[in-house]
């Protein structure tokens, strides 16, 4: 039996839920990325990383250390400036969202 | 069609005559629809280079698919120049012409159209104020609810003020006339032959744990209120929460002589994962009120488990509730006339909104001059006598204080509510604010023993609140939590004088590490 009390439980299974969510808004990141103009770059860069802070800091938390350390890859990369590479981290870590979501 | 047309005094002379008065314009066509003749102004309205014999629907749009017999008005349509015109079909069945009539209506289609705008403002005014109306209406109607709301609510807080200023004069009466008499028994060395000390003291106790229970009451009402109240569940057993309710509750039921009669069927050493305190709560408010109501007769606690889900009645042979009362007796501060009984009117509140807090529901049956029967059931997941040992292992290894309080200063509130739940069950009050800025408010209020700084936070980040608060003289323990694993994020939490640094996903078990260091260290500062 787990040690998780019915509260924990239940925030758990509402995290589970919210992981589609997640994933939608991944997916909004790399659009807005990959269609940026050159003068847009940065801002969209900034909110994808903050994006990505959360959802790492909140996956690991919840034991998605799978999820967590895409989303660290992925933060890695924006701070290297590998935009290329970054198109398809994104892209991996939006499925694995999703794969959770569905498990 | 170099043939010429005979004319008569036929249509195109009247139309040549119309033409002159009234600025129109005409064509005139045979009974086949060639055109006879046309005025000169024609072309003004767009019709131009119209031959004389040619078929009349090749060059006017309008007359396509007509004939020379039909009788017919054609308003406010638009001509090739876009003008707006109307149009007359005058047939003469005499010599068999037409005689088709173009009128300039432009100015009567302003008109027309201004007329036509203003009849839409009227209706959309109209509209709007059916709608203003309507939601006037609404608005009076809600304004009406609400002030029967605040009437009824009114009228029950004056119920309430009454019942409680009895409710709290009866015991404290008791204690200052129980401790009179003691203090003037022992000014006058001590003796007394009627006065026996060990009863009047214990009467004292009881009168004073009813002012408890009572100020608890309305505390706990005031929490529910503000969504302030966080169950605390751990392994507990059952059969001993059972009996300890019945040994609490039993001199109530022996002083009125009536029957208490407890039947648990779950075994001995049953233990499951539960709120202890807040089921001990509901089942001495549910038996206890119980008790209050029954003059004859008993009350029966039964409860049983199965599949997780614990089951408690609670039947009564008291006086009942009056049918039209039933749906009123949950509600706060609500006792029933007549009964001679007194109360808070929210024991009952609470325990259903706690029941309901622990995943449950609490139903109730009366049959006025019979009898009430109460009951609930709730989730209570099982446990094994080895998850109790280890609960009272880690009970024991306990070294962070009671009044231990946590701020957590975090804006996702899916950790917050993770890391406040898990906080919650080793019995640590954790406070939360969703940014710097509210943890700077409730910091000027506030002490804690240790804040739980985020970084990335919205409005005031991390750096930039300890910052503020240490400007501001503020020397709580601060830990930063946060996802980034950056050497300059800590090196500047260090320079903040930060008492520690973890990175998420952070070990609840780390935080219970920093909570129990940051607790001994507080104890050894000399006071």
């Amino acid at each position: 039996m787990s040690n998780d009390s019915l509260q924990i439980k239940e925030l758990k299974r509402r995290y589970k839920l919210s992981l589609n969510e997640k994933a939608n808004t991944v997916l909004d990141c790399k659009n807005l990325i990959m269609s940026a103009s050159e003068g847009q770059l940065p801002a969209h860069l900034e909110y994808c990383r903050a994006e990505l802070h959360k959802l790492a800091g909140s996956s690991g938390m919840y034991g998605y250390k799978e999820i967590f350390d895409l989303s660290r890859g992925a933060m890695r990369l924006i701070e290297e400036g590998d935009i290329a590479s970054l198109d398809i981290s994104l892209s991996q870590l939006q499925k694995t969202l999703i794969r959770y979501y569905e498990s | 069609m170099g043939q010429k047309i005979q004319q008569t005094k036929s249509e195109h002379l009247i139309g040549e005559q119309l033409s002159e008065k009234f600025a129109i314009a005409y064509i005139c066509v045979d009974h086949a629809m060639r055109v006879i003749s046309v005025s000169d102004n024609l072309p003004v309205y767009g019709y131009t280079d119209i031959p004389v014999g040619s078929d009349i629907s090749d060059h006017v749009d309008f007359m396509v698919g007509m004939d020379a017999q039909t009788d017919l008005e054609l308003d406010y349509i638009s001509s090739p120049t876009g003008a707006s015109i109307s149009v007359s079909l005058m047939p003469n069945t005499s010599t068999q012409q037409l005689l088709v009539v173009i009128n300039d209506v432009s100015k009567q289609a302003e008109q027309r159209e201004l007329i036509q705008q203003k009849a839409n403002e009227n209706e959309l005014l109209l509209r709007k104020q059916e709608e203003l109306v309507a939601k006037l209406e609404q608005a009076s109607q809600s304004l009406e609810y609400k002030n029967q709301q605040l009437e009824e609510a009114s009228r029950l807080q004056t119920m309430f003020l009454s019942g409680v200023s009895h409710e709290f004069r009866t015991p404290l009466a008791s204690i200052i006339g129980r401790t009179d008499l003691l203090q003037s028994i022992v000014k006058n060395d001590g003796v007394s032959d009627s006065v026996d000390f060990e009863t009047q003291l214990h009467a004292v106790q009881r009168s004073s744990q009813h002012l408890l229970s009572l100020v608890e009451n309305l505390l706990d009402h005031g929490k529910f209120d503000s969504n302030e109240i966080i169950l605390q569940p751990k392994a507990t057993e059952l059969v001993e929460l059972f009996y300890d309710v019945q040994v609490l509750l039993s001199p109530l039921s022996a002083a009125k002589n009536i029957g208490l009669n407890f039947n648990t069927e779950f075994a001995d050493d049953i233990a499951v994962y539960i709120d202890d305190s807040r089921l001990r709560q509901c089942l001495v408010n549910l038996v206890g009120n119980a008790i209050k109501f029954t003059d004859e007769g008993s009350v029966d606690v039964s409860a049983c488990i199965a599949d997780d889900v614990l089951t408690v009645n609670i039947v009564d042979t008291g006086i009942g509730i009056k049918e039209q009362d039933i749906e009123q007796v949950k509600q706060p501060f609500w006792q029933a006339e007549n009964t001679g009984k007194s109360g808070t009117g929210l024991g009952l509140t609470i325990t259903e909104k706690i029941i309901e807090l622990m995943g449950g529901e609490l139903s109730l049956t009366s049959q006025y001059g019979v009898g009430t029967k109460v009951k609930f059931d709730l989730s209570a997941p099982q446990v094994t006598q080895q998850d109790l040992a280890q609960q009272d292992v880690v009970q024991n290894e306990r070294q962070i204080p009671t009044d231990f309080r946590i701020l957590l200063v975090e804006d996702d509130f899916d950790i917050a509510g993770l890391v406040m739940l898990t906080l919650a069950e080793h019995q640590i009050a954790v406070s939360h604010a969703e940014n710097g800025d509210v943890a700077l408010n409730v910091m000027a209020e506030e002490q804690f023993d240790l804040v739980l700084m985020d970084l990335n936070m919205p409005i005031m980040g991390g750096h930039e609140t300890v910052q503020a608060l240490r400007e501001r003289g503020d020397t709580s323990p601060i830990v930063i939590m946060s996802a980034s694993a950056s050497e300059a994020d800590r090196i500047l939490a260090e320079e903040l004088a930060c008492d520690g640094y973890l990175v998420k996903p952070v070990d609840i078990a780390d935080i219970l590490t920093m909570a129990k260091q940051i607790a001994s260290n507080k104890n050894e500062v000399p006071s």
